[in-house]
């Protein structure tokens, strides 16, 4: 599997899992098998990766997410291209995230 | 404006220790997963659908056509009126509502329109492996057993006849 973000690309959540908001919490229940799994796998996101998470919407490239996301944090630009590559890297790993198709 | 925080070791918070969900945060969790058309496993609580189904056994739930719902199924539900989550035993229908109760538990839930119900358990796993769970043929028996209010009184009788036979040895 490739793990190298294109910051070019943008990235859509899988139809491998199933997010929703509860009670504060931003969940994650991947699908394995046909099956959601919340014997061994159930993820929550900080405030950091929500924001960014809610950005992945497929239409944006991560240089046009990063650039978003400047107006909205005061990091310098190097943090949030760091804390950006480095979630989309980990979303990619854990099949979270898929790049979109383009065109 | 606020900052960015943590490195991508702290873009997740690790789950089940650190999050105890509520069954209602579980039902939304079910009805999404369900919505996609998969099953959903996960841990379960509670002593109503004892000795079928105990604390810590992981249950799967799978969608169910109208005609899958009937006698005897275990179902995951919303009650219509306390909107809490369950999972017990269909014990009588009448057309499209339902009859359920725990297989433990002395009283019934009420009557359950089909709307309400958002799945069936079509398997019960203990330490890894399946357990007996009155799914199959037996579900049938115990669904009466446990409509005549007989079946949690045999549980009981078969658990004083246990403790005796322990005291005894």
């Amino acid at each position: 599997m490739d793990l190298t973000v294109d910051i070019d690309a943008a990235y859509v959540p899988s139809e491998e899992i199933v997010a929703r908001e509860i009670q504060g919490e931003f969940i994650i229940v991947p699908i394995t098998s046909g099956i959601g799994d919340l014997e061994d796998d159930i993820f929550s996101l900080n405030e950091t990766a929500r924001s960014v998470w809610s950005k992945l919407d497929g239409k944006k490239n991560i240089k046009e997410v990063i650039a978003d996301l400047q107006i909205e944090f005061e990091d310098s630009a190097a943090d949030i291209e760091n804390d950006v590559m480095g979630l989309v890297t980990e979303l990619l790993r854990r099949r979270m995230l898929v790049e979109a198709k383009r065109g | 404006m606020l900052k960015l925080k943590g490195g991508s070791s702290e873009f997740f918070v690790r789950k089940e220790e650190d999050l105890r969900l509520s069954s209602d945060a579980l039902a939304v969790i079910l009805r999404a997963v369900q919505d996609k058309g998969f099953s959903f496993k996960f841990p379960v609580k509670g002593f109503s659908m004892l000795p079928c189904i105990r604390t810590g056994d992981v249950v799967t739930i799978s969608p169910l056509s109208a005609s899958a719902i009937g006698l005897g199924k275990v179902v995951a539900f919303i009650h219509p009126e306390t909107a809490k989550f369950n999972i017990h035993r269909i014990v009588g229908s009448w057309r499209n509502v339902y009859l359920i109760k725990g297989d433990n538990a002395i009283k019934f839930d009420g009557l359950i329109p089909i709307r309400n119900i958002l799945g069936g358990v079509t398997s019960v796993e203990r330490n890894g492996k399946r357990v007996f769970s009155g799914l199959g043929r037996a579900r049938h028996p115990i669904s009466l057993l446990s409509f005549l209010h007989v079946f949690w009184i045999l549980l009981f009788i078969r658990k004083r006849i246990s403790i005796l036979l322990q005291i005894n040895r």
